[in-house]
């Protein structure tokens, strides 16, 4: 059977999800073949703009129209919304040379949305069955945690800077996914732009917790300029530090290799 | 049922494949064509080739590759059970059944399908409309055994697609005006709704052709979409069983399913009902009924709805009141869909027992509320108190102002307790009173009470129970 494994990036607002999530899919496509799908779960949308990706609708906007037209109640009556709202999200689907992307917004009004949530979460499940790579730019919030939209997920990814509001999400994020009964198989860090000399520091008070240090991101003058201008990260250079490190921390989460399962569970084959 | 001649596989796991669009052969109908249908027509046994498939315009292997393509598809079937009702659940199998098709992705429905074939599936000689035509009349036979006879077109001929597409819209708008036509005396299932159960955990939603689900976003087609997907997932069926009682909704398959559902909590429900033991009310209700015990009538709030109704409460006061799972007499969850149903509140005496209602809702139902009530329930912009409500209804006569009359008459029959003297107390947090002695005894509760009356009255509902 072929190997399919989802790898979510969580963490506190600024620390860059968005970055890390960007680089670690332009490793993906630059040093493998592996079918990747990508998903803004950020309703901020910061990812299609790291990934120079156009969007013609997002989830939420879906989502919020099927609402407005349940409220209408112009829909077909006869026509189950199950099977519409799969169609239209495959519409929402960008479809890449080297990746697919999807955007998932937000949903607006006060309705409830229990039954289309639910909707949402089977067919994006099943979408993300197609992939052997499913990548989840998760918002700063824990309401995805909560509302167990991710509860498929194997490895996750919590990216911290050097503040302590970064390390006090961290555990918060790790403490609430157990409390949800989310089986992530891999729970590892990622430290963005701290001092060189920190690393050790880090890792050992990381230890403490039981958390994994996977990897650290430097400060990198290209990234940040071409964060600044807009351009899509997957344009920077082999040359770019952080484009490097990430590299390295896709190899070793498995991304980059075949028979990533038995790595993350640890067993020999 | 063999598929050997098929020289691709066919199985219930390829459901939920996709084709990406580097990987296609052909696209078939979906976004980029702008006329595309599939259609399932009930035939009589004469009009039918058994088994016969036939293909109009090109075939899969004269296509591009890469290429996007017009497509109709039509079903046609026959036999001693077959009617025109069952058009649309046959369709909807053809969604299923050909994404059994190994390479092969249908998506939508009607005049919306979008069809993919994989470079893999064609590559391995899926290459023509016949081997689908063949996988689609097999299945159908053997899975419904009510189809004795069956052919197959596929249109891929722009010209024929056009001609064919506006009777496939006319018959489908014909099926969604039978729909919406359905009544729950017509089907034998209704559907269960347990998504809720997590905030309340005896509540069921029983979702029928005319109560749609209290959140209003799932119909009873919803459901049986669902329930055939995932038997045992959140949404389920629920066999109607006897019908106790058709006026009021009360039927012993949906009792049962209360009970079951519900731990014994619930045992018996009347689902036309806001008042004698109602259909339980979740935390997500679209909107309220609340009663208005004044004017013996029943407001409608909705949870868009901002400040205070036309008791001096706002939705969410009196949302707490109905939440939880509960048979709350005179505080019922519902959803506005519901409104436009015939069976609405029935019981109670359904729009003649409404006496307020948000202009919003007013504007969404407005063409589904009797002609002769429209203007006689007020919005919040006419009434916004109980005194003004009082002389609003009296002036337009509206029907529930024949209730006081009853009411005023049973006067002499009844207790008079007098005022309490002295400022209000708001009470926090929860209270119970047990009365005895009536009926076998009843449970008041009072929660975050601020309770004051000028007067409060005590009846005796029985007649002929007076003693000597």
């Amino acid at each position: 059977m072929r190997e399919r494994l989802v790898v979510s990036v969580a963490g506190k607002g600024g620390v860059g999800k968005t970055t890390t999530s960007a680089l670690l899919t332009r490793a993906v496509i630059e040093m493998t073949k592996r079918s990747l799908l990508v998903v803004d779960a950020d309703p901020v949308m910061n990812l299609p703009r790291a990934l120079g990706v156009e969007i013609p609708s997002s989830i939420g906007d879906i989502a919020t129209r099927l609402r407005k037209s349940i409220d209408e109640g112009s829909l077909g009556g006869e026509v189950a919304k199950q099977d519409v709202l799969e169609g239209e999200i495959f519409e929402a689907l960008v479809e890449g040379e080297k990746f697919d992307f999807l955007a998932m917004g937000r949903t607006e009004g006060e309705g409830c949305y229990c039954y289309v949530n639910r909707l949402l979460t089977q067919i994006l499940d099943t979408l993300s069955k197609n992939y052997e790579l499913t990548l989840l730019d998760m918002s700063a919030g824990l309401e995805h945690l909560s509302r167990r939209t991710n509860r498929n997920v194997d490895i996750l990814v919590i990216v911290m800077d050097p503040s302590r509001a970064a390390f006090e999400a961290a555990l918060r994020i790790r403490d609430l996914a157990k409390e949800v009964h989310i089986n992530f198989k891999k729970i590892v860090i990622i430290g963005n732009r701290f001092p060189p000399d920190m690393e050790e520091e880090l890792r050992a008070r990381l230890e403490e917790e039981n958390l994994p240090l996977f990897g650290m991101i430097p400060n990198d003058d290209e990234l940040a300029k071409t964060n600044y201008l807009g351009q899509p990260l997957t344009e920077l250079t082999s040359e770019s530090p952080a484009v490097k490190a990430v590299e390295e921390i896709a190899e070793k989460l498995g991304l980059l290799s075949e028979a990533t399962m038995l790595k993350l569970l640890g067993t020999n084959p | 049922m063999s598929f050997e001649d098929i020289p691709v596989d066919i199985g219930v796991v390829y459901e939920g494949e996709r084709v990406r669009g580097k990987d296609m052969f052909v696209e078939l109908g979906g976004p980029k064509m702008e006329q595309k249908f599939e259609l399932a027509i009930a035939r009589d046994m004469g009009e039918i080739e058994d088994e016969k498939v036939t293909i109009v315009g090109p075939d899969l292997k004269d296509m591009d590759e890469g290429s996007y393509n017009p497509l109709g598809i039509v079903i046609e079937v026959a036999g001693k059970e077959i009617e025109p009702d069952l058009e649309g659940v046959i369709e909807r199998r053809v969604h299923e059944y050909v994404n059994f098709v190994e390479g092969l992705m249908h998506l939508n429905q009607r005049y919306d399908i979008w069809i993919r074939l994989s470079k893999k599936s064609f590559e391995k000689g899926f290459n023509s409309f016949e081997f689908l035509g063949k996988v689609l009349i097999r299945l159908f036979k053997s899975e419904m055994n009510i189809i004795e006879k069956i052919q197959v077109t596929f249109i891929t001929d722009p010209a024929v697609v056009a001609e064919r597409y506006d009777d496939a819209i006319q018959r489908y708008e014909a099926r969604d005006a039978r729909a919406r036509g359905l009544s729950d005396a017509e089907v034998d299932t209704f559907y269960g709704c347990s998504l809720c159960q997590s905030f309340a955990p005896t509540h069921v939603c029983t979702i029928t052709p005319q109560r749609y689900a209290n959140c209003g976003a799932i119909s009873w087609f919803d459901g049986r979409a669902a329930a055939r997907v995932d038997p045992k997932g959140p949404l389920y069926a629920i066999p109607k069983g006897d019908t106790i009682d058709e006026f009021r909704g009360e039927f012993s398959g949906v009792n049962q399913a209360y009970t079951e559902k519900s731990l014994g909590k619930v045992n018996s429900v009347a689902l036309y009902s806001a008042f004698e033991r109602p259909h339980t009310s979740c935390g997500c209700f679209e909107a309220i009924a609340f009663v208005i015990p004044e004017v013996d009538g029943l407001g409608v709030v909705h949870r868009d709805f901002k400040g205070d109704t036309v008791n001096g409460l706002p939705f969410s006061s009196m949302a707490d009141s109905t939440a939880g799972g509960r048979q709350i007499p005179g505080f019922h969850g519902l959803s506005i869909e519901y409104m436009r149903s015939p069976k609405f509140l029935q019981v109670d005496g359904g729009w003649e027992r409404i006496v307020w209602l948000p202009e919003s809702i007013k504007e969404r139902v407005y063409e589904y509320m009797p002609e002769e009530i429209r203007d006689k329930i007020p919005t919040e912009s006419e009434v916004m108190s109980i005194d003004d409500l009082k002389s609003f209804l009296k002036q337009k006569d509206h029907p529930v102002v024949d209730r006081w009359v009853e009411l005023e008459d049973d006067m002499d029959d009844a207790t008079d307790i007098t005022p309490a003297t002295g400022d209000y107390v708001p009470v926090p947090g929860e209270m119970t009173a047990m009365i005895g002695g009536v009926g076998g005894g009843l449970e008041i509760i009072f929660k975050n009470a601020k309770i004051y009356a000028e007067k409060v009255i005590i009846r005796r509902t029985g007649k002929g129970e007076k003693k000597k």
